[in-house]
């Protein structure tokens, strides 16, 4: 194993990795000024492809410097731009990270304003973390839209869902108010998340390791209402109108499996272990 | 008869009432309480037709006194099977979906049964359980049945976000032709009263809140709900009766200027009874729905005029350009506009540009200029706006003649509509029909022998018998 002075000779370009999470995001871009250094790519670990000629630098979280940043960032850039950060580390896309990272150089190094840096939506540093952003806050629309709740033994509500980037964190807030009088969990099998909410607040839980969730069986009246809104389902469409594509279009086939009144017309993707099946 | 097939009834009968929005009114949630509201709206799911599905929109009852001819709930159907919800098992089972965030609220409207007002009571009753009982902070869509006295559309309207009244059709001579029972002093009069309240419960909200006086203020003991404070909505039926887009839209215009509107919606005529009053042809006008909605966006949220998108010489849109390509097309003495200066009006006039991307054009240009690869960047419709902007002086439609015809080549798009369902609307005009009266799945229904891909046919077949309120209602 080689020194990292060593290192730094034999490779022209560094790539850094973090763990994934916001906070290690943050740690990173905090470690590119420390170490005077301009990381090719700044990746998740799981996610990060080396290219050729590049060391990878594995970052730590360090909380302190995260706060650093977040403090930095949301005062001079402001909350929108703050809040696409969030978005970026939340992001299952490729390169979401580095586009994050970007948009910070060119905001600190280059910008003419700090406070107007997230506001020039065309500049090609900008562009990328804002496209993100949208991406984001769609797939968190999706969410609101598609979760269903039903209803288990123990007055506990339970939805399942699958989005494409980790969205729950941000979903939390809209359901815990609307559906403050229920205690529910939403736990996504994507990302091995879950959001729990208890009647007071809401909590993150990693359930990284899905088989180990053990759900109680679903209540009586639960049967009777998917019946009743699968059958509404199927009568508020209109035949002569009828286009699957549109349909596809404002609710992507991949989410079908745990929308309630998609799951009888997929058969082969019934849900296996559902409290319901 | 359990739940699911009468809810399948009743939101079958439901379902031509085109409006299905939950926005308008935001409204934060309350401890304790359940729901809220977004003034966006949020679709829980969408119909195989691509509409979404927002509300629970169904019909206290499908039994109604009433013979218009369109509607698949008029009282000569004999075939049609008719059954009522009691109130407590409606709100119920609103209650029941919206804790599931399969809906956001509830949309109510009614056949109606015995006289307006009968059937106004019972809605107020479902809606004052969901609201007082249950406590209900989601959204409600009230439609307030013709006829009804106005002290009821008084109560209902403190019950719900928003109500409706249909104007069902766009001429007081059509009205009398297809909807006898209806006449348009019966449909105004009610839209009156509504705009009247809303405004008036405004003004005295907005002066409880201004402190006037030296003393502490006094809060009134009980706080009174808003009087539909997302407002009221509209549809009309296009395509039964002979009227032109040019009628059509001249009255919505009337009605979001005078009416106070919020949205007037349009719904494309669709065979579902055999009647000789109504077209023989089995054509849905979908397309020309379209276009409407396209003319009646312009007038919302692009300041147009009616005038300037149709007139009384071309009194039917253009089906192969949209009205707002169209409108720059007779106005080319004001095109190529240069992105870097234009005012934001005028951007909302190129065609390729939307609300959206006007003001994202407005944000980014205070930072630099913009040119070509800046406004693909920005997300514009840079394909058809490029014949009518300069961006930095620099024209990009070179290459085609800067005039009507050959632009407009560029500017025809069919309008996307699937490659399903009925959208005969396309045949050309003056092509003969092979068929006068054509067999659809719907008139099946209406005469009661619904055929059904996915429904058990035994269930649906039963007799109807005679609907008599007191049938209905025997609580």
């Amino acid at each position: 194993m080689l020194a990292r002075g060593e290192q730094a000779e034999l490779f022209s370009e560094v790539a850094y990795a973090y763990d994934g999470s916001l906070e290690g995001l943050l740690s990173a871009i905090f470690a590119a000024y420390e170490r005077r250094e301009n990381p090719t790519d700044v990746e998740p670990r799981f996610r990060l492809q080396p290219r050729l000629d590049q060391r990878v630098s594995l970052i730590d979280v360090n909380l302190e410097h995260a706060e650093r940043v977040r403090a930095g960032l949301a005062g001079s850039c402001g909350p929108a731009a703050y809040s696409a950060m969030k978005a970026a580390a939340l992001c299952s896309e490729a390169g979401s990270g580095t586009a994050a990272y970007r948009f910070v150089r060119y905001a600190y190094d280059a910008a003419p304003s700090r406070r107007r840096a997230f506001s020039d939506v065309a500049h090609p540093d900008v562009a990328p973390l804002r496209r993100i952003w949208k991406r984001v806050g769609t797939e968190r629309e999706r969410m609101l839209q598609f979760v269903r709740f039903e209803e288990l033994e123990g007055g506990l509500w339970f939805a399942r869902c699958n989005p494409q980037d980790s969205v729950i964190p941000l979903v939390m807030d809209h359901f815990a108010s609307r559906f403050n009088t229920q205690a529910f969990v939403i736990y996504d099998e994507t990302h091995g998340v879950a959001g729990v909410y208890e009647g007071r607040d809401w909590y993150l839980v990693n359930v990284a390791d899905g088989g180990s969730l053990n759900i109680p069986p679903a209540t009586a009246r639960e049967a009777q209402m998917r019946a009743a809104w699968k059958a509404f389902y199927r009568s508020v469409s209109v035949e002569a109108r009828y286009n699957p594509e549109l349909r596809r279009h404002f609710m992507p086939k991949r989410l079908w499996r745990n929308i309630t009144e998609m799951q009888e017309d997929l058969p082969g993707l019934s849900r296996k272990g559902s409290p319901c099946a | 008869m359990d739940l699911a097939e009468k809810l399948g009834v009743l939101a079958d009968a439901a379902k031509y009432d085109v409006a299905c929005t939950s926005s308008g009114i935001d409204r934060d949630a309350q401890r304790g309480c359940l729901g809220s509201t977004t003034s966006a709206g949020i679709c829980h799911s969408f119909t195989a037709d691509g509409r979404c599905i927002t509300l629970l929109k169904v019909l206290m009852t499908n039994a109604c006194v009433y013979d218009c001819a369109y509607c698949v709930n008029r009282v000569s159907n004999e075939g049609v099977r008719r059954v009522a919800f009691k109130p407590r098992e409606l709100a119920d089972l609103t209650i029941g979906f919206y804790r599931r965030n399969y809906i956001e609220g509830l949309f109510l409207s009614s056949g109606v049964v015995r006289n307006p007002d009968f059937t106004t009571e019972l809605m107020i009753q479902t809606l004052e359980i969901l609201r007082f009982e249950h406590g209900f902070r989601g959204y409600i869509h009230a439609k307030a049945v013709p006829g009804t006295s106005p002290e009821l559309i008084d109560r209902l309207g403190h019950l719900a976000d928003r109500m409706s009244v249909n104007l069902e059709l766009p001429s007081q001579q059509s009205l009398a032709l297809l909807a006898p029972d209806k006449s348009r002093q019966d449909i105004l009069a009610p839209m009156r009263r509504i705009r009247e309240n809303i405004a008036e419960d405004r003004e005295v909200r907005a002066m409880m809140r201004r402190q006037t006086a030296y003393l502490a203020q006094t809060r009134p003991k009980r706080k009174t709900r808003a009087y539909a404070p997302a407002g009221q909505s509209t549809q009309m039926i296009v395509g039964a009766t002979p009227e032109s887009d040019f009628q059509i839209l001249k009255l919505s215009g009337a009605l979001y200027q005078h009416m106070g509107l919020k949205r007037v919606f349009f719904s494309a005529y669709l065979p579902v009874n055999d009647d000789v009053r109504l077209p023989s042809s089995d054509a849905v006008q979908l397309d020309r729905e379209h276009r409407l909605y396209q003319a009646d966006w312009l007038l919302r949220f692009y300041d147009f005029n009616v005038d300037e998108i149709i007139d009384a010489d071309h009194p039917f849109l253009d089906p192969y350009v949209d009205p707002k390509a169209n409108w720059a097309l007779n106005h080319l003495d004001l095109f190529p506009v240069e992105v870097n200066t234009a005012p934001y009006e005028m951007l909302l006039r190129v065609p390729g540009i939307g609300v959206k991307g006007a003001k994202l054009i407005m944000k980014a240009r205070r930072e630099r200029a913009l040119g070509e690869e800046e406004l693909r960047r920005l997300g514009v419709a840079y394909k058809r706006a490029r014949y009518f902007v300069t961006c930095n002086g620099r024209y990009g439609g070179v290459g085609v003649a800067f005039e009507r015809d050959a632009l407009r080549a560029r500017l025809m798009a069919p309008i996307e509509g699937g490659r399903h369902g009925r959208r005969s609307a396309r045949t050309c005009e003056g092509q003969l029909s092979l068929f006068e009266e054509v067999e659809t799945p719907e008139k099946a229904r209406a005469r009661g022998q619904a055929r059904r891909l996915d429904a058990a046919p035994a269930a649906l077949a039963e007799p109807a018998g005679p609907a008599t309120p007191e049938r209905l209602f025997a609580c």
